[in-house]
């Protein structure tokens, strides 16, 4: 019989703190994390969900900030947070032995586009030396497994949008497999970047307004920074130390649409959710609760919406479905880890995170979107969506402990 | 003057005070090792406005070492 996989430890960066506490304070009594940019010449995004109050001296010294993309900071914070809600320790031995798979949708692109800055722009002669470790897209898994001391296996992975998610499913393969009993799972991004920003409103999906997925009024998405990260752990091996147990990880389905770069397929997401049901061997009607993907894109949130009443039918009625990007905004590969906490929290604490923002209805949406006001629930089985750019979809399911 | 701006860029690097680096100090006693070796000769190169070779680099032992290369590249300037 396979190994069953447990969630132990949280860590979140997100719009609403550098601390678990503030995400999930915030997520789960509907507060929008999403606020006003700095103005920025030539940019028109004006609203975003950014790290609020934060002073990298704070957490790192000048020495260790000279190697530290702003996503790797943000990766670091969050791995030792997740480390210490285990009740595990940074250096002893479980953690060397521990493996780290850190995805991010876009990588050390603040350390990119300063070399770039000071060459094409500034035309200064010279490149600053560590611009190729601190911006390389594995810097956050490198930076993660240096200053956790973790000397296991340890890699980035890259799925836009899904990257957390389909690092948190490799995880759960590599301790299922016997090759680890612990991984710190997640992603990490840190995209607001003129270029980035700049190359977002050029794909004209963003919203200058906030973000309502699922609403009548939805505008597009709005970007978020930050960083998710779970460690997951052998059931085994967390009952031999104790450990607190969130949520149990039981299954997942991975597709690919292998068709538009950016126009999500209805029926490979169908595929998706239903092989995380058949891999996790439940029925459509023991799930409570869907984590939805939810951009606030005009396309998305139909095509999704499509899909769930495909796989679930009559039972579509019956599901709470909720974006929580609507208050974290979208962090790219970071949302779908930081969606991965909020499904894990919301199991645990039998409260349903709601969709902000929401107005007015749009017919083609007609799910139960938990509008605006979060839900005491019992949820024994929760999903969580991400459908990424390129069409590449990772879908989780999750049981509550028992 | 080179030498000040050296040990200050040094001082800078390796987070230490100026009054710790003495010209004769070597470099891997303070603590610098490639990578940093690199970081220091880049902030000298803007600083100077001079380009040290690849080569000239691996014969940086000492912080004298440092100045004397400085000097000779801002001769040839």
């Amino acid at each position: 019989m396979k190994k069953r996989v447990v969630i132990t430890g949280l860590g979140a960066v997100s719009g609403f703190g550098l601390t678990l506490d503030e995400f999930w304070e915030g997520i789960s009594n509907g507060r929008c994390a999403i606020r006003a940019l700095p103005p920025l010449e030539g940019v028109k995004i004006s609203v975003g969900a950014t790290v609020p109050d934060y002073d990298p001296d704070n957490y790192f010294s000048s020495d260790q900030l000279t190697i530290l993309d702003r996503f790797s900071q943000f990766a670091v914070i969050a791995a030792k947070a997740a480390i210490d809600d285990a009740g595990l320790v940074c250096g002893e031995q479980i953690m060397a032995d521990a493996a780290a798979i850190i995805g991010s949708g876009c990588g050390g692109k603040h350390t990119d586009e300063a070399t770039y800055d000071q060459l094409y722009k500034q035309k200064r002669p010279r490149a600053h030396p560590l611009t190729i470790p601190k911006g390389m897209p594995s810097a956050a898994a490198s930076m993660v497994s240096m200053q956790c001391g973790i000397k296991g296996p340890a890699f980035s992975l890259a799925s836009a949008c899904a990257s957390g998610s389909h690092a948190i499913i490799q995880a759960r393969m590599m301790i299922q497999s016997g090759m680890v009993d612990v991984v710190l799972a997640g992603a990490s991004d840190a995209p607001f970047t003129y270029g980035l920003l700049k190359s977002w409103e050029a794909l004209r999906v963003i919203s200058n307004d906030t973000c309502r997925p699922f609403c009548g009024e939805r505008s597009g998405l709005v970007l978020g920074e930050g960083a998710g990260i779970l460690l997951l752990e052998s059931e085994d091996h967390a009952k031999n130390r104790g450990a607190r147990i969130y949520a149990e990880v039981i299954g997942s389905g991975m597709t690919s649409d292998a068709g538009h770069v950016t126009r999500p397929d209805v029926t490979s997401i169908t595929k998706s959710i239903q092989a995380a049901l058949q891999h996790a061997n439940i029925n459509p009607d023991e799930v409570d609760y869907i984590n939805a993907h939810g951009t606030a894109t005009q396309v998305n949130d139909i095509v999704e919406t499509e899909a769930i009443n495909q796989v679930f039918g009559d039972h579509a009625n019956n599901l709470a479905v909720s974006s929580t990007k609507s208050m974290h905004g979208h962090a790219l590969g970071a949302s779908s880890a930081l969606e991965m906490v909020a499904t894990t929290l919301a199991i645990y604490h039998g409260v349903i995170p709601p969709t902000a923002n929401f107005t007015t209805i749009d017919k083609k949406c007609n799910l139960d979107y938990v509008p605006n006001k979060s839900r005491v629930q019992n949820i024994n089985i929760a999903m969580s969506n991400s459908f990424a750019f390129g069409g590449l979809n990772a879908v989780l399911a999750l049981n509550r402990y028992h | 003057m080179p030498l000040n701006k050296i040990i200050d860029t040094i001082a800078r690097t390796v987070n230490c005070d100026t009054h710790a680096i003495h010209p004769q100090a070597r470099l891997d006693s303070l603590g610098i090792d490639s990578l940093k070796a690199i970081n220091i000769v880049y902030d000298l190169e803007e600083e100077f406005g001079i380009e040290v070779p690849n080569e000239a680099i691996a014969d940086l032992v000492t912080v004298n070492d440092i100045e004397a290369a400085i000097a000779r590249l801002l001769n040839e300037k």
